[in-house]
């Protein structure tokens, strides 16, 4: 047997060729669950249902002596020290979730997505691209929406005016600032700011509640797991999708992926 | 505009804060929304993560294939990265994120890199400066002399050396004289013992503060710092025999409720 060195590009071909004989032998596993497929390629509301919540931990609620007891008409039970939280209210409020941002989506409204724990960026990120919104992963700037002549005018950033379909209208007004029309927290607990600004500027907010959170600190609360990656992810998944949907509706908008020709 | 509109009949008062309208098209008379540009507009400093999601975003689909030798590279300056991407309030902890990423970016080998890859890489190597003297070398002048300084504890000294025969003058006396104690006049010339040179050089110094033994270091700083000038190649020996570092060693401050630095008053029980 002759030992030569291989240069990369001879180790890659060679790789690819071993793999093209042998990647069709063995099982053929089902598509299944992976963290970064649940952040890139969320599931759309169609395929929500209580087996999806269930395998995404979103039943899981805190520690019984944690327990907030507004949130008790969302409580199912009890187990192994901890609250189950109750998969049939979680469905509801979803979905009253998701209509919620289809209609503000149909609107062509301002979607901010806030979602500050460590694991969130990504998807709060993927999900703000795609609703066509913005994204908030590190601290929620306090005064963002209340002082919003400072806050955004310090921030600097630029506003441009845009018809329905995405396209920029020429305008003499020069906006100094933007208050969203929808805001969307994964951890409410941890942006009680986010949350008090939105009241007093009546944005309606949709925040996930767990077993220790106050539903009364957002609009439309969706009650379920907020320390599980893969339930926020799936939540924010969800809603994002949903806004998606609403502007591949209309082909002639800037922002639809939806293609011209017809479904074959 | 707010205020024009709580003129009319059955619009609410106007708050303290600014409200959201609400969605509707009776509000949106207007016909055209205010968006911001970047989806990154409510964040704390927009430009810096647009840059950094998007060389996360390039970084987590390149191929990992990675060159046996990364090619080295300079980045740009912060001050330079701050005047090309139009981005001020980036701070070096925040810059040196994105320099994280893109020498992560220069490891992926040159022929398996994207075009997007590269013209990424290129857009933030540093433009070469021919004309600019990164480095500005001393050199000994026409006469062969060369001056450097050194300094220990509260002195500082001045030290000319020139190819000569092994007379040293500090402040116009000669060493024997100004220096009482053997361990200062070997202190202060151990640099050329370390190298072989007692007998191939003149020295000339000025040295002035402290006493003798921050007077001797300062005078053996200066003294390896003019060496090296003189001959490159007396840097490895120098810096075998300990006379490149320097001795940051000074008085440590008086604190309050002891009589001295580290001397506490004595305890009392009661």
């Amino acid at each position: 047997m002759i030992s030569r060195k291989l240069t990369t590009e001879q180790l890659i071909a060679r790789r690819l060729k071993i793999r093209s004989w042998n990647h069709k032998i063995g099982a053929k596993v089902a598509p299944h669950y992976t963290p970064s497929m649940g952040v890139r390629n969320p599931a759309s509301p169609e395929k929500l249902s209580m087996s999806l919540l269930l395998s995404s931990y979103a039943h899981m609620g805190h520690s019984t002596s944690l327990w907030n007891p507004l949130t008790q008409p969302f409580i199912y039970g009890k187990r192994d020290g901890i609250h189950i939280i109750s998969l049939d209210q979680t469905m509801v409020y979803l979905r009253r979730a998701i209509s919620v941002v289809r209609e503000v989506a149909k609107a062509r409204g301002v979607i901010v997505f806030i979602g500050t724990r460590s694991g969130q960026k990504d998807s709060v990120v993927n999900a703000a691209k795609r609703a066509r919104g913005f994204h908030v992963f590190d601290r929620w700037l306090p005064g963002l929406v209340t002082n919003a002549r400072n806050v955004q005018g310090n921030l600097g950033g630029k506003i441009v005016p845009v018809d329905d379909n995405g396209r920029v209208v020429p305008t003499k007004e020069s906006p100094k600032f933007v208050i969203p029309d929808l805001i969307v927290v994964l951890n409410p607990l941890e942006n009680r700011g986010a949350c008090l600004e939105a009241q007093k500027a009546s944005i309606p907010t949709i925040g996930i509640i767990d077993s220790d959170a106050d539903p009364k600190m957002v609009t439309y609360p969706v009650p379920a797991n907020d320390d599980s990656l893969r339930c926020t992810d799936l939540i924010v998944g969800l809603l994002s999708k949903a806004a998606e949907q609403e502007y591949n509706q209309n082909p002639a908008s800037v922002n639809s992926t939806a293609s011209y020709l017809p479904r074959a | 505009m707010f205020q024009a509109l709580t003129r009319i009949k059955g619009f609410p008062r106007l708050p303290k804060y600014p409200v959201a309208l609400p969605l509707t098209p009776k509000w949106n008379f207007r016909g055209f929304h205010l968006v911001p540009e970047s989806s990154s507009y409510f964040t704390s400093n927009a430009r810096f993560n647009e840059v950094c999601l998007y060389l996360e975003d390039l970084l987590k689909y390149a191929p990992k294939i990675y060159a046996e030798v990364t090619p080295e590279i300079q980045w740009k300056t912060l001050r330079q990265y701050q005047n090309d991407f139009s981005d001020p309030k980036t701070s070096r902890v925040g810059y040196r994120r994105i320099v994280e990423l893109l020498d992560s970016l220069n490891k992926i080998s040159p022929s398996f890199r994207t075009g997007s890859i590269q013209q990424v890489i290129d857009r933030f190597t540093r433009p070469s400066t021919q004309g600019l003297q990164n480095q500005r070398k001393v050199m000994p002048d026409e006469k062969g002399l060369v001056m450097a300084t050194g300094r220990r504890k509260s002195s500082k000294a001045t030290v000319k050396i020139i190819r000569g025969t092994g007379e040293v003058f500090v402040n116009g006396f000669p060493l024997a004289s100004y220096f009482q104690r053997l361990a200062h006049r070997r202190h202060a010339l151990y640099p050329l013992v370390a190298t072989n040179t007692l007998t191939k050089y003149n020295v000339w110094m000025v040295v002035h503060g402290g006493g003798p033994t921050g007077q001797s270091g300062a005078i053996h700083s200066a003294v390896s710092k003019a060496l090296k000038i003189h001959n490159i190649f007396l840097e490895g020996p120098l810096r075998e025999a300990g006379c490149v570092e320097n001795d940051k060693r000074k008085v440590e401050r008086k604190k309050t409720g002891q009589p001295k630095a580290r001397k506490k008053y004595t305890w009392v029980k009661r």
